[in-house]
């Protein structure tokens, strides 16, 4: 649980998301333009290596990454990259708010905003991570997500707040993101409006510590069952 | 073979003739190890959790005994104001380096403050010697992770310009060698190292040997931290 490694600053190099380099890279990077035409899939993958023109028997690195589905990696990467491209927008960009609320707010709507190319094929990919054979993975990812956004919106926190602090934005998170699916309204407004009343909630609770602890499990038990219900219905 | 050889004395009389040594600027250190980044990862939380314990004793303590011992008064508040700044450091580390905090925090703040007030409790004498006990330990384990930060975190020094691996005899100084950001917690670490051992000769000086039963409240609690500390690097 919980496999994050201490953030280097001297040692460049120490903490990368996703190293570009690496031919696999390079065929994950070409399939997430194609997800459009070809959804989530091993036929992606594949698509993507003869579009680089790439010897097909290159599918097998992808193989020896690891013993999950070519649907399940895709997805992965896919998440891993949206975060770099947050790394990226935090380097780039001051994000400004009165508070770490604020930060925290826009920091979620930049990397929803990243899911729009693929919005019509992001149920499909969701539905790998929720696997329970996939499960860990994709809680490790999520708890990576929320690690970032906490500590780029400005947290400093040193104790059991921690923690619920980052189940909490986890879990803010994938409501907003599972909101977004069905959201049909423009540059996803009612997304944005959501994520805005769910970190106001946050805010609220989170003035009191004994009830951010209790909110934080009593959300923990309820998550997974909404994510499937709602993908069911989506 | 031979070839590379001449190549080799060639590129360093270049480098020697033009006796350029690196400066900071000039050089980038490569990235950590997985296992090296853990093991920071460890030692900052452990550190942290343990000068959290150690202000909450030194918080125990003032609390009982100040007002009963005015002349223990500033000998106290020195020790505590020195475990306060150990602390915030360590607090800062935590969140600058990005380190999960241990997850019993709660429970190390409960059970320092209880050690600290216990011991202060039961005579002037038995908190000095609860002192003694955890300074031990502490002064310890911090000689262990220098040791460690010393010998096992050699990494290889690039030339920012040529993007070339630089030799050590190359740098304007040895203690380029180190990255700023490793110099900076060893230096931490020995300054506390160093502020650990005065508490525990104050103590020696202010009588926690007439404690009573001293080898037992001292090896007793010593116990005690060292389960801590196994337990704060992990969990
Ligand atoms: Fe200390
Ligand atoms: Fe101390």
């Amino acid at each position: 649980m919980l496999k994050r490694l201490y953030h280097s600053s001297s040692h460049i190099g120490s903490n990368t998301i996703i190293n570009n380099n690496l031919i696999e890279s390079k065929i994950f990077n070409n399939a997430i333009k194609l997800i459009p035409k070809y959804g989530f899939s091993k036929n992606c993958i594949n698509e993507s290596i003869k579009n680089l023109k790439y010897s097909d028997s290159l599918q097998s690195i992808i193989s020896w990454q690891s013993d999950k589905s070519y649907e399940f990696q895709l997805m992965l990467y896919f998440l891993k990259q949206k975060r770099q491209e947050l790394e990226n927008f935090t380097k780039n960009t001051k994000v400004e708010g009165v508070d770490e609320y604020e930060k925290l707010s826009k920091l979620i709507k930049y990397r929803l905003s990243l899911n729009s190319p693929i919005i019509n094929e992001l149920s499909q990919g969701m539905s790998q991570l929720i696997l329970p054979y996939n499960l860990n993975e994709s809680i490790d990812e999520l708890y990576n997500l929320s690690d970032d956004l906490a500590f780029y919106s400005g947290d400093k926190s040193h104790s059991f707040d921690w923690y619920a602090k980052r189940f909490t934005i986890g879990s803010i998170y994938v409501k907003s993101e599972l909101f977004m699916l069905n959201d049909t309204s423009e540059n996803f407004e009612n997304t944005q409006e959501f994520v805005d009343k769910k970190i106001d909630e946050f805010k609220m609770l989170s003035d009191t510590y004994n009830n951010i602890e209790q909110w934080a499990i009593f959300n923990g038990i309820s998550l997974i069952n909404l994510i499937k219900s709602q993908l069911i219905r989506g | 073979m031979s070839k590379q050889y001449f190549i080799r004395q060639f590129s360093s009389s270049i480098r020697n003739y033009s006796s350029a040594k690196l400066n900071s600027s000039q050089i980038q250190y490569g990235p950590l190890s997985k296992a090296q980044q853990a093991f920071l990862d460890r030692i900052i939380r452990v550190d942290q959790a343990g000068e959290l314990g150690a202000n909450y004793i030194y918080m125990g303590q003032y609390f009982v005994l100040s007002s009963k011992y005015p002349h223990l008064k500033p000998v106290l508040k020195h020790m505590w104001d020195q475990e306060i700044h150990h602390h915030n450091t360590f607090n800062r580390l935590q969140v600058e380096k990005r380190v999960r905090p241990s997850l019993l925090t709660p429970l190390w703040k409960l059970g320092a403050i209880g050690m600290g007030m216990g011991t202060a409790l039961i005579s002037k004498e038995a908190a000095m010697a609860c002192t003694v006990a955890v300074e031990t330990v502490i002064g310890n384990h911090y000689n262990q992770q220098l040791r460690i930060l010393m010998n096992q975190y050699n990494v290889d020094l690039i030339n920012k310009e040529t993007g070339e691996k630089v030799e050590k005899d190359d740098l304007e100084s040895v203690k380029l060698n180190t990255s700023p950001e490793l110099a900076e917690l060893k230096n931490n670490i020995s300054t506390f190292r160093d502020e650990e051992l005065e508490h525990l000769d104050t103590a020696i000086e202010h009588d926690a040997e007439k404690a009573v039963p001293y080898i037992l409240l001292t090896e007793g609690i010593k116990l005690i931290c060292k389960g801590a500390i196994w337990s704060a690097e992990r969990v």
